[in-house]
């Protein structure tokens, strides 16, 4: 699992590749701290290169969108695989999420 | 700790101690050749001075002696028409002179008419020390043969005669002066002596050795040894008799004797019997040779006995040195050993022991200032380890309280019904504990459900109990799976600040009209028949709070067949990351008609995902809910 922070203004880059299974997750989720008590209005996240995701690793994305959100900004995930964007739809977090 | 067989500081000392003995047997061999050969030098030297000092004694005494005889001489001229005075004139002489024992007026043939022989004689008595006179010579004393007459008389000079040895009178050698006094015409008038005693002389060399095992020799002209008081295997030999007893091959000796009895002076080396010698010889006025021997064993004697001195005072300064060094070294490297058994402690897990003070402001202390360093990273690494340590046990403990919880919640007695089979399982991921399944009979209905909490531990375990309960609930009154997802959406929703969701599928099958309404909330689809059943993709509850999900129905037949499942079967992953897949999964529910019972339905799926799994790891809970219509 690697992830990758790019900051600008109040826009952040976040590029994950790799497995975001149950036990990578945890270490998403502390990567993604700064991110979550921050302040940035535009967060993007590159998936081109996400292989996996679990229902853990869903939850981070949920986590990052209630905050986002609340900040009045937005989160935005681009470049899913086929069958990544299935489990974002199946589970409908298309819905909530902007998925391009 | 090891054993170390040799400290540091015996280690270093002893390369010292090596170093300088190194050096000190050096200095001592270059000291002791240099002082042989200065001693040696001053002993030749000195040897030399003595030499000539007495031989310069000797030559004044004798001088002496011959002026006391000119000076009778003359007086002989004076008187010599008084032979009768001539008896108090030789008196005379001894009493002047006392190295001279006898004095003889040796008047040649018939000087006074009708005496053939005539010659007074005085000689001091060798008992009383009274002075004798008489008158020598006769027939049977035929004076005129006599070297000490004959010699002189021929030769018209003074001179001294071979030593001989004095067998009536004192028994030492004895030597004669002769002086041939003669008429204006050059005739010879008489031949006047003095017999000298040599042991004066003797004893005089006898005081001048230098080293106890130094000799001294004085030797005639003709060879013979004079001085024998002192070694009487000379007595009688000449220094040519004793070159007989020496090898040829000894040029040495015989180049010595040569240049002495040449009347040389001079001094020369020579080895004889493995030692070194050397001598320093010279003549006398009279032709006779001194010579002073010295092997320079005794003249070194001193120096090796300074050098004894030399080499005790060394061997002690070396221990000294040794002793000294090993103090130092030790004083100096007693903190690295404090350091090392306290880093010894560390080893062993006392992280709190004390390191050495060190005073000195050097590598030592870099060296400590190292250690402590270390001591507080590993103590503060410790002290992290342990934490973490707790909190993954912690962790686990959590996990395993969550996995019973759910295990717990899960019914493992399934209805038996003339309208239906069911049959459940679920294989738990080693740390995921999120699944869950249930189903509730109420009257007529058939309520069942699948669901997958996100996460893990307590918290996928409270949403589950949650989820249970409002199911009972729900199924109990009696209600659509439309309003039990709504109700579970919003109690999952309120105050959901950690994202937590559950997606799952809740069914109700009227046992009446084989009708199934169902509500999908973000799970996967069902399988009905060897297809995905058509749904409409709600949410997965919590995600959105009063999220307006929608419900469906559809009509199923007599043997009609629902697989209901969680991701953890689509998504189980082989060894190279290749998913099981839903292809696969709606390609295998086709061949489920030779399958007799729900139950080998669920063992028989779960045995095809491991098979095609193989040794990968189960990366999620795996649940499997099988309904067949009878």
């Amino acid at each position: 699992m690697e992830f990758i922070t790019v900051k600008k203004d109040s826009n952040i880059l976040i590029t994950i590749s790799g497995r975001l299974d149950t036990s990578s997750s945890d270490e998403f989720l502390r990567e993604m701290t700064p991110v979550l008590e921050g302040d940035e209005k535009s967060v993007e996240i590159d998936c081109t290169n996400l292989e996996y995701v679990s229902s853990q690793g869903l939850r981070i994305f949920l986590m990052l969108q209630k905050k986002v959100v609340a900040r009045q900004g937005q989160m935005t995930l681009v470049n899913l695989r086929p069958y990544i964007k299935e489990v974002f739809h199946i589970t409908g977090f298309t819905k909530i999420i902007n998925i391009i | 700790m090891k054993p170390i067989q040799k400290s540091f500081s015996t280690r270093l000392s002893l390369n010292i101690l090596l170093a300088t003995s190194l050096l000190f047997i050096v200095a001592i061999g270059i000291a002791s050749i240099s002082s042989h050969m200065l001693i040696s030098k001053e002993a030749e030297l000195s040897a030399s001075h003595l030499l000539d000092a007495t031989i310069n004694e000797i030559e004044l005494s004798m001088r002496e002696i011959e002026t006391e005889v000119k000076g009778t001489a003359w007086m002989v001229d004076e008187k010599k028409n008084d032979p009768q005075a001539m008896y108090a004139l030789t008196a005379e002489a001894i009493k002047r002179n006392s190295k001279i024992e006898g004095c003889a007026i040796a008047f040649s043939a018939n000087y006074y008419d009708g005496h053939y022989y005539f010659s007074p004689y005085s000689y001091r008595d060798s008992s009383t020390g009274e002075i004798k006179t008489k008158q020598l010579g006769n027939e049977s004393w035929d004076y005129f043969y006599m070297d000490w007459y004959q010699i002189p008389a021929l030769s018209g000079k003074d001179g001294w005669c071979e030593p001989y040895f004095d067998e009536g009178g004192g028994k030492f050698y004895m030597s004669t002066y002769s002086y041939p006094l003669k008429d204006k015409n050059g005739k010879l008038i008489a031949i006047i002596t003095a017999d000298v005693s040599i042991r004066w002389i003797t004893e005089l060399l006898e005081t001048i050795k230098p080293y106890e095992t130094s000799k001294v020799y004085l030797i005639s002209r003709s060879g013979s040894y004079i001085n024998t008081e002192s070694d009487s295997s000379l007595f009688g030999e000449t220094i040519y008799s004793k070159l007989h007893y020496i090898e040829d091959s000894d040029n040495d000796i015989h180049t010595l004797v040569s240049k002495m009895m040449s009347g040389e002076k001079g001094m020369d080396k020579f080895s004889r019997k493995n030692q070194m010698s050397f001598s320093v010889f010279g003549p006398l006025a009279n032709g006779w040779i001194l010579s002073i021997l010295c092997d320079y064993k005794s003249v070194l004697a001193n120096t090796s006995k300074m050098q004894s001195i030399l080499i005790i005072v060394g061997i002690i300064g070396l221990l000294l040195i040794f002793a000294l060094c090993y103090g130092i070294v030790k004083k100096n490297t007693s903190p690295l050993a404090a350091l090392s058994s306290s880093a010894l402690r560390i080893a062993k897990g006392d992280f709190d022991t004390t390191l050495p003070e060190i005073e000195s402001d050097d590598e030592i202390q870099q060296l400590k200032n190292s250690f402590d360093y270390m001591q507080r990273s590993l103590k503060e690494y410790i002290a992290s380890l342990k934490k973490s340590t707790a909190t993954n046990e912690r962790f686990e403990n959590e996990l395993s309280v969550a996995s019973k919880i759910q295990m717990s919640m899960l019914q493992k007695v399934f209805p038996q019904h003339d309208k239906f089979d069911l049959y459940a399982l679920l294989k738990p991921a080693k740390e995921v504990g999120g699944d869950y399944y249930d189903f509730f009979l109420k009257g007529n209905l058939l309520y069942f459900t699948i669901g997958d909490a996100a996460g893990k531990g307590i918290p996928a375990a409270i949403v589950m109990a949650i989820t249970k309960s409002i199911f009972h609930f729900v199924a109990g009154m009696g209600l659509s799976p439309e309003d039990m997802v709504k109700k579970i959406n919003n109690s999952i929703s309120e105050g959901n600040d950690n994202g937590m969701f559950v997606t799952m599928f809740v069914g109700c099958l009227n046992l009446d009209t084989m009708e199934l309404t169902y509500c999908n909330a973000g799970h996967n689809p069902i399988i009905i028949n060897g297809n995905f059943l058509d749904e409409k993709p709600n949410i997965a509850c919590g995600l959105i709070p009063d999220f307006d999900y929608k419900i469906q129905s559809i009509q199923l037949q007599k043997n009609s067949q629902l697989i209901i499942y969680t991701d953890g079967v689509n998504e189980a992953e082989c060894q190279d990351g290749k998913q099981f897949g839903n292809d696969r999964l709606v390609e295998w529910t086709k061949q489920t008609g030779a399958l007799n019972s729900q139950q080998d339905i669920c063992m028989n799926l779960l045995y095809a995902i491991q098979t095609f799994t193989q040794e990968n790891e189960q990366n999620d809970d795996i649940t499997i809910m099988a309904i067949k219509i009878k």
